[in-house]
């Protein structure tokens, strides 16, 4: 099983769609950016860890129904770091009763640490549901799914234009980085000062190649008639299905008994 | 602020704002010289090009940094904070631009002393905006305390766009022009024309965003002791921010 998104004729597989034919796969972009922006909410609703333990362990669910625990486990480290940060940061950061340890100027609360634990579950737990749209979801549908909820064409173009030049520029900064150190020359060495100014023999030949290419795009653009009519069709038409009916449903009701646990005074510290 | 919205009907604007952020995305993450906070900020030269690209490209730089953070957050940081860094890096490609154009008198970079005054203020002046705009946005989020991530990407991209901008700008902005892909030669005049209140809308984007930082910092790093969440306490600085870029 491969993850990968961008064209793997172009050296870089970082992206983290995950070409599979799961049900989460086969839904309507539209249902899963509204779906994601319900986690979203939810994860806001809460301040306890008890709560945001259960939502995380609802993105779980989805994620192994979806087929997309191998896009989280690719990035595990980085999903540990962004627990333990604000874990440790809101435990130090946070004053409160009782007082669980002493060591010097810093203290740990029993409310820092509790608040500091569902603040990593949050963060982590919208990272994973982002994970699940980034793996389930192409990027053009992605951003044909934007279109439909009101983005301006022109704008999501371009943001799908963005997308497939990524590898381009990231190739082309390959080939300046090899050349230049086949001169001899070393990017990652010295102090941090150094190293900033090193960067510049890289970024310079990178822009241009880039920004040569503008013209060429915008009349390759306009030859296959961008922006001649308002109206548009679409080469891959997007539909909602019963599933997508059915999910968004089931989204509105979670959120909704979310927010009467949340005005009854439930899941907050 | 029209200029952000009528440049999508040309074509070549649209090309760009795909180009700085492809280059954004491209250069930015490879490019890592120190990480600060993990996950949350690193020193990465590349946020140099959004400033870079603002005199150049205008508007569409402003997009391109927008766009090119969201393509980012896409290995693998996609999340409500990616709404703060949407906003937080389009300011940061638009204040240059908007900023250069009051303070050096004059639309193109010439190369004189007040060109580079203009120059290196609206740096500064984009920095404050984009570490104000999403050290709050993340702190209301509850991930980050205001005043880590807030000093911490003020401080990195005031230092990193200070160095590398004014040689890029050196190098890189007359061949730019003799390719006609300056905003200015690309937008019609009407349409690049400055907002409603250019000089109001300056004071107001300073006053909230050094203001904002300000109390941020002294009652983060407790120097000031006021019994406000953080976000509330420094949401009219934010309406401040707003007002006063929707006015340049």
């Amino acid at each position: 099983m491969s993850i990968c998104a961008v064209p793997v004729e172009h050296g870089m597989k970082a992206f983290i769609y995950n070409p599979e034919n799961s049900p989460a796969h086969r839904l309507n972009p539209v249902t899963k950016i509204i779906s994601l922006s319900v986690v979203f909410t939810v994860s806001m609703l809460f301040n306890h860890p008890l709560y945001l333990g259960c939502l995380i362990a609802l993105v779980a669910c989805l994620g192994t129904v979806s087929r997309s625990l191998p896009a989280m486990w690719k990035i595990k480290y980085l999903l540990l770091i962004l627990f333990l940060f604000p874990t440790c940061l809101w435990s130090i950061y946070m004053d409160g009763t009782p007082v669980l340890l002493h060591w010097g100027p810093l203290q740990i609360s029993s409310r820092g640490l509790n608040y500091g634990i569902a603040m990593g579950f949050r963060l982590t737990g919208m990272l994973m549901a982002g994970l699940i749209l980034l793996a389930t979801t192409r990027v053009e549908d992605f951003t044909a799914g934007l279109n439909r909820l009101g983005i301006p064409y022109r704008m999501s173009f371009s943001l799908t234009l963005a997308f497939r030049l990524v590898p381009l520029f990231y190739d082309t900064f390959q080939t300046v980085v090899q050349a230049q150190q086949s001169r001899g020359f070393i990017l990652n060495t010295g102090n941090i000062l150094q190293k900033i100014r090193r960067t510049l023999p890289v970024l310079i030949p990178v822009f241009v190649s880039g920004i040569r290419r503008t013209d060429q795009l915008a009349v390759a653009l306009e030859s296959k008639g961008f922006g001649y009519r308002r109206e548009r069709t679409r080469l891959h038409p997007i539909r909602f299905s019963r599933s997508d009916r059915l999910l968004l449903s089931a989204a509105v009701l979670f959120l909704c008994v979310c927010i009467i646990l949340r005005l009854t005074g439930q899941g907050k510290l | 602020m029209r200029d952000v919205i009528l440049m999508w009907k040309e074509t070549r604007m649209v090309v760009l704002t795909a180009v700085t952020a492809a280059i954004y995305a491209a250069t930015v993450m490879p490019l890592k010289v120190a990480t600060i906070i993990p996950g949350f900020t690193e020193i990465r030269p590349g946020v140099a090009f959004v400033v870079f690209c603002s005199f150049l490209f205008g508007p569409a730089a402003a997009w391109g940094a927008a766009f090119g953070n969201l393509i980012a957050d896409f290995f693998g940081t996609l999340g409500l904070g990616s709404i703060f860094g949407f906003a937080g890096n389009f300011l940061f490609g638009l204040i240059p631009y908007k900023a250069y154009r009051i303070l050096a008198g004059e639309i193109r970079f010439s190369g004189s002393t007040r060109s580079w005054f203009g120059a290196i203020s609206a740096i500064l002046l984009a920095s404050m905006t984009c570490g104000f705009t999403i050290g709050w946005g993340v702190d209301l989020l509850g991930f980050v305390p205001f005043h880590i991530l807030g000093s911490v990407i003020t401080i990195n991209n005031a230092i990193l766009a200070g160095i590398i901008v004014p040689v890029l700008l050196k190098i890189l902005y007359e061949r730019t022009r003799k390719w006609g892909l300056l905003y200015q030669e690309i937008l019609q005049p009407e349409d690049t024309a400055p907002g409603l209140m250019p000089m109001p809308g300056l004071v107001l984007t300073a006053v909230g965003a050094t203001g904002g930082l300000s109390l941020g910092f002294l009652t983060g790093f407790g120097f000031l002791t006021i019994s406000v969440a953080t976000p509330v306490l420094l949401l009219p600085f934010i309406a401040c921010t707003v007002l006063g870029t929707i006015l340049l």
